[in-house]
């Protein structure tokens, strides 16, 4: 089932002195059940184009299509609350809040109760493979794994269908990549959701259902 | 959830929290008691306005030397020496200049003579004194009375007492060449005890006291001619008394006898124009002070002694009917009638040879009744023993026929009204007349220096505010950067989990507000309980005295009085709390605003935290 619709995608970055053409014509469409991996040399577009399919911002020209409906009609805020999340290779948790807070946030967000929010956060930290010693931990007495599932977790406290990760991977060491490259394996698989993965690491890519090779903002084959 | 997770994280931040709630509330400690002590100050101010008043006294100053010769015949001695006097008197409109703003304009308070027979001025058994008689004598020699002469006494047309002597030891004492007396003719003449030198055998010796000369002055202040001034003594023939002069001794036997029922009555336009009341050692005991606007309306009301209302039985609210008969323009009637006494001789004649009539008369209601408190001093300042206060304006007919004495501005008969701090102004105009010989001096109660203490405690205030407001914007710029623009990644963590910009905003300015609130609402109740005690350590303290700013009148009794004291006002505190609760909320609400202008993109996909 499709999920995400690239057509004609452009997008540009606008600074003082120069126009960036970071993104120049992406067609593609991702479906719900696979894992997606993007791949390309450094400055090729990538981060630029999963923003755009997260909806943080529109594109310069051309359309993104959620579920067939224009991301440029919908409020975006409620699809990223809703239906697409994203991990980055920072991590991007909050600080100040615990490995529990995190991931309760997004709930907590959707209005879920506070208990029910709880019991589903302790459910996804062991879907995650974490440790429940974590769960009253922040950020920064954690592992870089253990920061990334959690920010996995986050990811998937959400609901929705759409899962977006930027080089999850890049901080981590061989033997967690392959933990976090099975868990967005199995998230694509068993949870319906669409997997779109940033890397550079080749066997990463290689896990993937299919790999979107990119050069110069253009997808190439 | 957005509070609590907005709460939760600021909190997490322990010490910088406790840093930004101290200081923003220290920051609105400061602001409440700069705006309180702004605003007691003003109030103050406006209570002393009320409670001061500042008056001057012009006085005309002795400018000119005059040679006096005196004779005794007593000593046979011979004095002349030199004494100052004044110039003309000076009319009191030349301190009408441009520029004066008068609150009551200089005035020469004249004072009356009521005359009241039947009321009592003393205590019941207390001494009099024998005082002048008019009496008609006879010589047994041909003699000239530069030595003391017995004469015989005739007929007396006035005395106080009756007369018991046959005989009267008289000495033309200070006059150098007396005219000769005859034996068998019959004389006329008022006299009184010589108080130095007695006579043969140990007797009082009497010298003339009186003549039958007018002394009575125009209401421009000029003595009007009279060539009787200089009889002492004249020669009584068959129908004299019908005749001018023999009219006139008769009349002046009427004038000595008014003054033993006369009481002096004072007009003004404020009973604080008049010294003692000003600096409060005589104050209304009873009943009310005259109002303004029964000064302004001449309403018919009077303040009197607390002595005359004892002996005569007068409560407030009672009549009292003044006929006024005289108006003297040269002294206070304190001064007049001396200390303690209630007797003030005058030549009692007008131009016409006639005792003063009574020019108007009317009935007073008894506002007030005052009390002097310390006794009489012996200046001219103090009131005399049974003055009645009464409104210039409520003299409703002209006193120009029955002016008997006029002077020169005194300080206790010449004072005016300005506004309160506006002495150096005046000071400054006046001295631009040239008028050497007006002396003025001020009295304020201290007003300016409380004035110049209030000024600085204003100065403070405004200075205490403005260093709390702002040390409040710097605070709020400081902990808005460190707790808002260092978290641009948590804003942009919230964004791409898909909150809206708007809840982002919120989740940032949360928890800094409410720290800013309770800061500020500590801050304020803090500085409200200040206020006082730091206004306490501003001014020194809340007295203020009777002493004078300018020189001093007399030896005042120091009497001290506690001003109440404005209070700090709750409101304004809170109010004050609410300004710095208000910049927080704009600050914060500025810097979020900027953090949302970045977009969520560039920042989330650092490689490295
Ligand atoms: N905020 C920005 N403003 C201006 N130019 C930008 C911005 N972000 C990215 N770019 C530029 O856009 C182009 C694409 O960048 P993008 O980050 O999408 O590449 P990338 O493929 O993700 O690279 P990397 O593998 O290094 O992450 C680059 O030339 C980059 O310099
Ligand atoms: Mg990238």
């Amino acid at each position: 089932m499709e999920q995400l619709r690239a057509e004609e995608v452009y997008y540009s970055y606008q600074t003082k002195y120069q126009t960036i053409d970071a993104v120049r014509g992406i067609s593609y469409s991702f479906e719900i059940g696979h894992l997606y991996a993007i791949v390309g040399e450094s400055g090729s577009g990538k981060s630029t184009f999963l923003s755009l399919l997260a909806g943080l911002d529109l594109p310069t020209k051309g359309k993104v299509y959620v579920s067939g409906e224009d991301m440029a009609e919908i409020n975006r805020d409620l699809y990223r609350r809703e239906k697409a999340s994203v991990v980055y290779q920072s991590f991007n948790l909050f600080s100040l809040l615990t490995a529990q807070e995190n991931i309760m946030f997004p709930m907590e967000l959707k209005g879920i109760k506070r208990n029910e929010a709880k019991l589903k956060a302790a459910e996804l930290m062991e879907r995650v493979g974490l440790r429940t010693q974590v769960l009253h931990q922040y950020p920064q007495m954690m592992s870089g794994g253990e920061q990334q599932r959690v920010a996995i977790a986050r990811a998937l406290a959400a609901g929705g269908s759409i899962l977006l990760a930027d080089e999850p991977t890049g901080n981590l060491d061989t033997e967690n990549e392959k933990n976090i490259v099975r868990l967005l394996k199995e998230t694509a698989h068993t949870m319906d959701y669409a997997v779109i993965v940033i890397t550079h690491n080749p066997e990463v890519a290689a896990e993937a259902d299919y790999v979107l090779r990119m050069r110069d903002g253009k997808l190439i084959d | 959830m957005l509070i609590r997770n907005s709460i939760k994280q600021i909190m997490r931040t322990p010490v910088k929290t406790i840093l930004f709630f101290l200081l923003i509330t220290l920051a609105s400690i400061l602001s409440t008691l700069g705006s309180n002590l702004w605003r007691i100050s003003i109030a103050n101010m406006k209570a002393f306005e009320e409670v001061f008043t500042t008056i001057g006294i012009v006085e005309q100053k002795k400018t000119v030397l005059n040679k006096v010769e005196s004779w005794d015949s007593i000593d046979k001695s011979q004095k002349s020496y030199y004494v100052s006097k004044y110039n003309d008197p000076l009319s009191v409109s030349v301190l009408d200049f441009e520029g004066a703003d008068y609150i009551f304009q200089p005035v020469k308070r004249p004072f009356y003579g009521a005359y009241l027979p039947g009321y009592k001025f003393l205590p019941p058994n207390a001494f009099w004194s024998t005082g002048n008689v008019i009496i008609e004598f006879t010589v047994d020699e041909d003699c000239i009375p530069d030595h003391a002469v017995k004469i015989n006494v005739g007929k007396q047309i006035y005395s106080r007492y009756p007369i018991n002597v046959p005989t009267f030891w008289f000495c033309d004492r200070y006059n150098m060449n007396p005219d000769k007396l005859y034996a068998g003719k019959t004389y006329i003449m008022a006299m009184g005890e010589s108080y130095t030198g007695t006579g043969i055998e140990g007797s009082t010796i009497y010298t003339p006291a009186g003549a039958i000369g007018s002394y009575q002055y125009s209401q421009e202040g000029e003595l009007l001619p009279d060539e009787t001034r200089d009889i002492f003594y004249e020669e009584v023939t068959e129908g004299f008394y019908e005749t001018e002069h023999g009219k006139r001794w008769l009349n002046l036997a009427e004038g000595y006898e008014w003054p033993y029922a006369t009481v002096p009555v004072t007009a003004t336009n404020s009973t604080k124009l008049i010294i003692p009341f000003y600096n409060g050692t005589t104050y209304v005991d009873q009943g009310e002070d005259i109002s303004k606007e029964e000064y302004a309306n001449g309403d018919k009301v009077c303040l009197v002694p607390s002595s005359f209302a004892r002996y005569n039985n007068r409560k407030v609210g009672d009549k009292l009917t003044l006929p006024l008969y005289y108006a003297n323009y040269r002294s206070s009637a304190g001064r007049a009638f001396g200390s303690g006494e209630i007797w003030a001789g005058f030549n009692m004649l007008n131009a016409q040879g006639e005792a003063y009539p009574v020019f108007y008369e009317a009935e007073y209601t008894i506002a007030g009744i005052y009390l002097t408190i310390g006794g009489g001093n012996s200046s001219g300042y103090r009131l005399a023993e049974h003055e009645i206060i009464i409104p210039s304006k409520s003299i409703e007919a002209s006193d120009k026929d029955n002016i008997i004495a006029y002077g020169p501005m005194m300080g206790y008969t010449t004072s005016f009204q300005i506004p309160n701090g506006s002495i150096e102004e005046y000071m400054e105009k006046f001295q631009k007349l040239g008028i050497d010989e007006l002396e003025i001096k001020f009295y304020d109660k201290g007003y300016t220096e409380l004035k110049a203490g209030l000024d600085h405690i204003k100065g403070m205030s405004l200075f205490l505010l403005l260093a709390g407001l702002v040390a409040t914007v710097l605070i709020l710029i400081f902990f808005c950067n460190m707790f808002i623009s260092k978290q641009k990644k948590r804003t942009a963590v919230e964004r791409s989990l898909g909150m809206s910009k708007w809840s982002c905003t919120r989740s940032m300015m949360h928890g800094i507000l409410l720290i800013a609130l309770v800061g500020s609402i500590i801050g304020s109740l803090a500085g409200f309980f200040l206020t006082d005690k730091a206004a306490n350590v501003l001014s020194g303290n809340n007295y203020y005295d009777t002493t004078y700013t300018n020189g001093s009148v007399n030896n005042s009794t120091e009497e001290e009085g506690e001003l109440e004291s404005a209070k700090p006002n709750i409101a304004l505190s809170m109010a004050t709390g609410g300004v710095i609760v208000m910049l927080a909320v704009m600050l914060s609400f500025v810097v979020v605003t900027n953090n949302l202008k970045c977009e969520p993109l560039e920042l989330l996909s650092e490689k490295s935290e």
